[in-house]
């Protein structure tokens, strides 16, 4: 949606972890791989729990993985 | 649609889009149940209120039938999807249907008041065979549409557009 200034590098984070699966991410995340893919192309934000949990499978600040502009 | 198109999409329906979609298709046979059989009675039969309520009783049971049916089913084809509680992202989709269902069963009952209302009344002239009970059954019928417009609603905005907006 090109309304949402938060962009992320959540894809290009999966491909330079062993190639994770969106499934995988959703898992570890606890959400559904739908929601993973929404959230990868922008259109849905999470909620910073959520945004906080990414982060921390990739093992990254939050300003690394989301970010605003 | 290419074989590869139609195989991606196939890989991107999700389980709680399965459960709508089904539940949708059950609440759209519930209507057809329901209006079949009261379109089919003879203006007699429309003007007994046993015929009526044995319809709505009947409509009832359809709908309880049709929901354990549909959860067998699902059980069969999921892995243990159907018991996982909805993400944050599903409950905002579960709202946005849940809201248009509202808008959907508000005008179907003020509908049905109005109708009522001016029935009592006298207010709309007599046009040769009217509908008994005509408010009780824009009542149920707004209730059964209500549910279809939130499943459809849910499944259009899961898919089609961002969750905002």
């Amino acid at each position: 949606m090109a309304d949402l200034q938060i962009t992320n590098q959540i894809k290009m984070l999966r491909f330079m972890n062993g190639e994770m699966t969106q499934k995988e991410l959703a898992e570890r995340v606890g959400v559904t791989r739908q929601t993973i893919m929404a959230i990868e192309v922008a259109k849905y934000s999470p909620s910073l729990e959520v945004a906080f949990k990414i982060a921390a499978v990739f093992n990254l600040p939050l300003e690394s993985v989301f970010q605003y502009q | 649609m290419t074989k590869n198109e139609l195989r991606d999409f196939l890989n991107s329906i999700s389980f709680r889009e399965l459960t709508l979609t089904v539940d949708l298709v059950a609440t759209l046979g519930i209507l057809y149940f329901y209006l079949t059989r009261l379109i089919a009675a003879t203006p007699e039969m429309q003007a007994d209120a046993s015929f009526v309520s044995s319809l709505l009783l009947k409509a009832i049971v359809f709908s309880i039938v049709v929901a354990i049916a549909s959860r067998i089913l699902l059980q069969v084809v999921s892995d243990g999807e159907l018991e996982q509680p909805l993400d944050e992202r599903e409950k905002l989709i579960d709202l946005f249907g849940n809201k248009h269902a509202l808008w959907v069963l508000q005008a179907g009952v003020c509908i049905a008041i109005f109708q009522y209302t001016a029935e009592a009344q006298n207010w709309l002239p007599a046009k040769g065979h009217q509908l008994p009970f005509l408010a009780l059954h824009i009542m149920v019928v707004s209730f059964i549409v209500s549910e279809a417009v939130n499943y459809i609603m849910q499944l259009v905005k899961g898919r089609m557009s961002a969750v905002y907006g």
